[in-house]
Formats: C-alpha cells, sequence, structure tokens
C-alpha cells in the first residue's frame, strides 16, 4: 500500500513526533507507516486522515499487488 | 500527551513491569526453597506450587496488560515477536525430542523450555522492532 503521509507531513510542517501526538501512536509508528513497512490498521488509518482533514483514500492508496 | 503526564506515564509502566518481575521473582525463589525442603507434607508443597504459579500468572498478566495498553504497532511487533517465540521454542522442544531418542542428549529439565521461550521472545523483540524502525 502507498501512501502520501510523509508528503502531507511535510505540508504542514509537523515532525514525525508532532503527529504522532496528534494521533496518539508512537513515533516509531509514523516511522513504520511513512517507510511502508506497517499498513495502519482503519481505526489509525481514520484517525490519521483525521488530523489532515482529508479522507483515508486520498492519504492511503491501494497498488496493483495488495 | 503533555510531556509530564507521558513521563508519569512510562514512571507507571516501568513500576509496573519492575515490580510485577521483582514479585514473580520473588515467588520464584520462595517457591523454590520450600520444595527443597526435605520430609515436607503434600499440603506444603501444594502451598509452594500454588505460590509460584501466583507470582508467574502476575507477572503475565502484567505484561499482557501493558502490551495492550499500547498502540497497534506496538502490539504488532509484539504479536510478530510472540509468534517468532513460539516457533523458536517448538523448534527447540522438537530437536531435543529426537536428540534425546537418538541418544545424543540426556532428558532436560522442563524449566530449560521456559527459559528459551522467554530468551526467544526477548530475542525476537528485539529483532522486530529493529525491522521495524531501521
Amino acid at each position: 500500500m502507498k501512501n502520501r503521509l510523509r508528503v502531507l507531513r511535510a505540508e504542514q510542517n509537523w515532525s514525525q513526533a508532532e503527529l504522532s501526538m496528534r494521533v496518539g501512536v508512537s513515533r516509531q509508528a509514523i516511522n513504520a507507516i511513512e517507510t511502508g513497512r506497517y499498513d495502519p490498521g482503519l481505526p489509525l488509518a481514520m484517525k490519521i486522515a483525521r488530523a489532515f482533514d482529508k479522507k483515508v483514500d486520498d492519504i492511503f492508496e491501494l497498488e496493483e499487488n495488495d | 500527551m503533555a510531556r509530564t503526564e507521558k513521563s508519569e506515564s512510562g514512571l507507571r509502566v516501568l513500576v509496573v513491569m519492575f515490580g510485577s518481575l521483582a514479585l514473580f521473582g520473588v515467588t520464584y525463589v520462595v517457591a523454590s526453597n520450600m520444595l527443597n525442603r526435605h520430609h515436607a507434607s503434600v499440603g506444603f508443597r501444594a502451598v509452594a506450587i500454588i505460590i509460584g504459579i501466583l507470582g508467574f500468572v502476575l507477572w503475565q498478566a502484567a505484561t499482557a496488560r501493558l502490551i495492550l495498553m499500547k498502540d497497534e504497532f506496538t502490539r504488532r511487533i509484539h504479536l510478530i515477536a510472540v509468534a517468532f517465540a513460539f516457533a523458536a521454542v517448538g523448534l527447540f522442544i522438537f530437536t531435543a525430542d529426537l536428540m534425546q531418542r537418538a541418544g545424543f542428549i540426556d532428558y532436560i529439565l522442563l524449566r530449560t523450555i521456559w527459559l528459551v521461550m522467554f530468551v526467544a521472545w526477548s530475542f525476537a523483540l528485539i529483532g522486530t522492532g529493529w525491522y521495524y524502525r531501521r
């Protein structure tokens, strides 16, 4: 699964730590999502979308092999 | 979460983690000493077993509670680590069984198995955390 988390975070000028506090997870979780090693569950994906005031689909995108 | 709240939360986690581990250690030593006494009655030995089990279960419950308090990513890491530990212990038991039957080794103590489980779980936790965080 692809995501635009790093780009959106840069647009908001938020650090990983700041985003992690906003959505209530560890900074390592945000890093793992950004590097594509971890796909978040639906509740976390929705919290992230809410933090950026976007829809989940605007941030996360399925790839061919997903 | 404010920095102070986060520190207090972290402190509580440490207290629960090390407190439960210390309690487990104490109950294990007490139970072992009770079981090492010669000519102890059946009731006395049963109490020793119950004390040992209580300490172990309390430590397990505290560990589970601490993991469940974490976010979904951390819980995933623990889940994978437990799966690795389970596989490692399964392999250890299977190998030990074959080696015993082959006459290469003597019987192993049961407590060795959970020691292997604990070590495997620790290494798997470190390895899984490293994989996701690198």
